[in-house]
């Protein structure tokens, strides 16, 4: 199964998006990063290449961000990641909210990394 | 330069950037989300404990300090400096640099924030300081004029750089959600850059 991984700059905010998924679908690989580890708001490297681990899967990672510092520092674990390790992983500008939701249906539905990233790239946003 | 002279550097750079501290944040106040000054501030904060440790490369002195960024900062700014002084580190594996091994170095580590920005200079980030910077500098080591010199005319050239983000509108990061009303304000990563040349520059002025 595909695993999902939620970057914010506000842990209130990617808690909330995870409750909202948890309605619609159970016991899909989610993990959430939000704020700076300090109970600020920004983005934590080490909470952040910790879920990194923890998501690794085969099949293959999504992560879902809001803005581009969250995901600056998610590039930053990347880049320090064996490249099949690295391979794994893909980053998609859909909107955090609609496009966890979407993601969340396709995995616990079974769907395949393509098939899923197809669904969330005609969501992109400018990001 | 070597190593205990980058530590030496890096403490300049973060008392700099602790003195500015309420400055950084204000400019960030204006255009984006009010933590630019904050943000470093704590990452140099923790950036000096870690300078007490042995250092045999100037690179190893840059690496430390780029990856207690990236640990520490929590914004932007994190990744941004933590990738710029890595690419850095990786070009100083050498117990004494020189000027010309700097400007080298410092090509690569704005590569480096090009790339993990996906921006360009014009866009009202810290690369409207640090491309004229390395321009400044690297004309300066054709010339083999003093490095003190060199930094005192790349800080002109950052100071021009700051100047010039008044002139144009973000279109990278939080400011570039203001549009227009980014207009007339200093970037904040840019004068977080020039406060760093400015302590290069007076730290080779006080060695020389
Ligand atoms: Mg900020």
């Amino acid at each position: 199964m595909v695993s999902l991984v939620l970057l914010s700059h506000s842990l209130k905010l990617v808690e909330g998006i995870r409750d909202i998924i948890g309605e619609m679908a159970k016991g899909i690989p989610l993990f959430i990063s939000g704020g700076n580890g300090t109970g600020g708001l920004g983005s934590d490297y080490a909470q952040i290449k910790d879920i990194l681990h923890q998501a690794y899967r085969p099949e293959g990672t999504i992560i879902l961000y809001d803005l581009g510092s969250t995901v600056m520092t998610a590039e930053v674990v990347m880049d320090e990641l064996a490249q099949d390790m690295k391979s794994t992983i893909k980053i998609s500008k859909a909107p955090l909210v609609e496009g966890s939701v979407v993601a969340a249906m396709e995995i616990s539905g079974g769907a395949p990394l393509t098939d899923i990233m197809e669904a969330l790239t005609e969501m992109e946003l400018v990001k | 330069m070597n190593a205990r002279d980058t530590v030496a550097l890096f403490k300049l750079i973060a008392k700099e950037i602790e003195d500015n501290k309420t400055y950084l944040t204000e400019l960030d106040t204006a255009i984006g989300d009010a933590d630019h000054g904050i943000n470093l501030s704590r990452g140099f904060g923790a950036v000096l404990p870690k300078l007490e440790g042995e250092f045999e490369t100037v690179g190893e002195v840059f690496k430390t300090t780029a990856m207690t960024l990236i640990s520490t900062v929590g914004g932007a700014s994190g990744p941004l400096y933590g990738t710029f002084f890595l690419k850095m580190a990786g070009a100083l594996g050498k117990a004494e640099i020189d000027l010309s091994d700097f400007v080298g170095a410092l090509e690569i580590g704005i590569e480096g924030v090009k790339a993990r920005g996906k921006a360009q200079k014009g866009e009202k980030t810290m690369l409207d300081v640090l491309i004229p910077v390395l321009d400044s500098l690297k004309n300066a080591a054709t010339t083999g004029i003093p490095a003190k010199d060199a930094f005192d005319e790349a800080l002109q050239a950052a100071k021009d750089g700051c100047e010039y983000t008044k002139t144009i509108i973000a279109t990278k990061g939080r400011a570039s959600y203001l549009g227009d009303r980014s207009l007339g304000h200093i970037d904040p990563g840019c004068m977080s850059s020039q406060l760093m040349v400015k302590a290069a520059a007076a730290f080779l002025g006080g060695k020389a």
